[in-house]
């Protein structure tokens, strides 16, 4: 079986296991979109002060949706004591970061599909017709932010505060990210050409090469028994 | 960064409560932190004497 | 395995180069023509904050090869460097406040150097807070490092993100806590207390790492012990 057979294998492995766990998946969305209506109270229902932080908005919601899926991964693998028999499985290390990183990139992306539209609903604005350049934005973003997840998650799950210290730890890291993809939304949502956009997407590819090659690196460590 | 002319920075502000703050703190912060990396060394080499008291006992 | 005497010199020279700090920084620099006495608080900022860049890379260098070679020294000399890095880290943001205050006014700016630290520091914490988390020394030991090695491989990204943010932000007024010209005399006094701050990370490095020793022969006897 070829690298990227195992990578898909893996990947689909846990595709499964998310499809199967659906009321929690889908407890999710319930978070994403509290988290969207509360915006309203939080910024004294001024409609124009929202609009005008939508890219912040969209990427607090993204980011808080994304840790509570990244968390609830990686426990269910923990609760089921599948990692051991992962390890049994003839892969690669880096075969077995790869399949979960597609996983949790998937599924923050979806994630992140069903925000847009819900924002745009809630706060009246258009996002459909920019849509495209959003995601040109949003995905490099997302990869980044699941690389890094991944390689956490792995670190966190076993600890006695896991639902605490993932996102503490993650949340430093990918500032850079999160920056860069807010300012980089914000361009698209002001309508401003896109080349104002590149240096954040530069940014972006920067961070998500170093991530990417330092897990490859680095996820056999954390795994090993 | 400007042309200035020299002045006690901030305008007649007393600068001498913020640098003795400073100065104070950081010599503070230093000092706990060398008081507690010997405090801990002490109790972990009473802990390390202690056990290898505990090993000869057990020989009787 | 470094002695006693080492240790005892090094403390010793920590004192004598902290001395002598004090002594060029308040006798020896003139006042600033901008911002007067208040910026004599450079000579403990600036020193704090390049030693604690320097204690994390050391986390970074030992907690490579620590992952390559599983010496027990490596992980210790790594937790002891994390541990001084954020102490001083933590000192050097609260002087960079105490001086702001004065000079600009506001105990708290956005500026990209002490965004990037404030990070940095976050990051660093994280390290601690794992370490002390885990329950298994040696799978501690190779988290730890992990998170180590992309914690500091990190910083360069953060900072060139957190640059470009501000200079958007705001294109004029730059606000950067430092003296209008480094004067000559100023040099002096900075790089004085610059090499103290270094015999004392240095003194304390020691002194840590001692105690992560200490730590290792408990364990180690405990194990005897049971078996």
């Amino acid at each position: 079986m070829s690298f990227v057979r195992r990578v898909v294998a893996i990947a689909r492995k846990d595709l499964l296991a998310e499809w199967r766990d659906r009321e929690s998946f889908s407890a999710m969305f319930f978070f994403a979109f509290l988290v969207l209506f509360l915006f309203n109270f939080a910024l004294g229902g001024d409609q124009t002060l929202i609009r005008g932080a939508s890219s912040g908005l969209l990427w607090l919601a993204f980011t808080f949706t994304s840790v509570l899926g990244l968390a609830r991964s990686v426990q269910g693998e923990l609760e089921n004591d599948c990692l051991d028999g992962l390890l049994l499985y003839p892969a690669e290390r880096e075969a077995i970061y790869l399949g979960k990183l597609l996983v949790n990139f998937t599924v923050i992306l979806v994630v992140e599909l069903v925000i847009f539209p819900l924002f745009a609903v809630l706060y009246n604005m258009d996002l459909w017709s920019r849509l495209p350049k959003l995601l040109l934005i949003a995905v490099p973003g997302t990869i980044g932010f699941a690389a890094a997840g991944t390689l956490l998650s792995a670190m966190t799950a076993g600890l006695r505060a896991r639902d605490a210290m993932l996102p503490f730890l993650l949340f430093p890291l990918t500032i850079p990210l999160i920056l860069s993809a807010v300012k980089g939304t914000e361009v698209v949502l002001r309508g401003d050409p896109f080349e104002l956009a590149m240096p954040w997407l530069k940014l972006m590819a920067a961070f998500d090469t170093v991530i990417l090659v330092a897990s490859l690196l680095t996820f056999e460590y954390l795994v090993e028994e | 960064m400007g042309a200035e002319p020299a002045e006690d920075g901030g305008g007649g502000v007393n600068p001498w409560p913020y640098i003795l703050a400073a100065y104070l703190l950081a010599a503070f912060g230093l000092l706990c932190y060398l008081v507690s990396v010997s405090r801990r060394t002490k109790a972990m080499r009473a802990q390390v004497a202690a056990l290898k008291r505990g090993s000869k006992d057990t020989m009787r | 395995m470094i002695g006693r005497g080492v240790e005892r010199a090094l403390g010793i020279l920590a004192v004598i180069g902290l001395v002598a700090g004090l002594y060029t920084g308040f006798l020896y620099a003139p006042r600033d023509a901008v911002q007067g006495e208040v910026q004599r608080i450079m000579y403990l900022h600036v020193p704090l904050i390049l030693v604690s860049y320097l204690a994390f890379f050391v986390v970074f260098v030992t907690s490579i090869l620590y992952l390559a070679r599983r010496w027990e020294r490596h992980d210790a000399i790594a937790h002891s460097s994390a541990e001084i890095g954020v102490l001083f880290t933590a000192l050097a943001i609260a002087a960079g406040s105490i001086w702001g205050r004065p000079t600009w006014g506001t105990w708290w700016t956005w500026d990209a150097r002490l965004t990037t630290t404030t990070i940095l520091l976050l990051i660093f914490i994280g390290y601690l807070m794992l370490r002390a988390l885990v329950d298994d020394p040696s799978r501690g030991a190779t988290f730890s490092a992990v998170l180590g090695i992309i914690g500091f491989l990190d910083v360069p990204i953060i900072h060139m993100s957190v640059v470009w943010w501000r200079t958007l932000h705001q294109p004029a007024s730059v606000l950067r806590p430092g003296p209008s010209t480094v004067a000559p005399d100023m040099q002096v006094a900075l790089y004085t207390n610059l090499a103290a701050f270094v015999l004392l990370y240095g003194y304390f490095l020691v002194k840590r790492v001692r105690l992560e020793e200490a730590r290792w022969e408990l364990s180690r006897l405990r194990m005897e012990g049971a078996a």
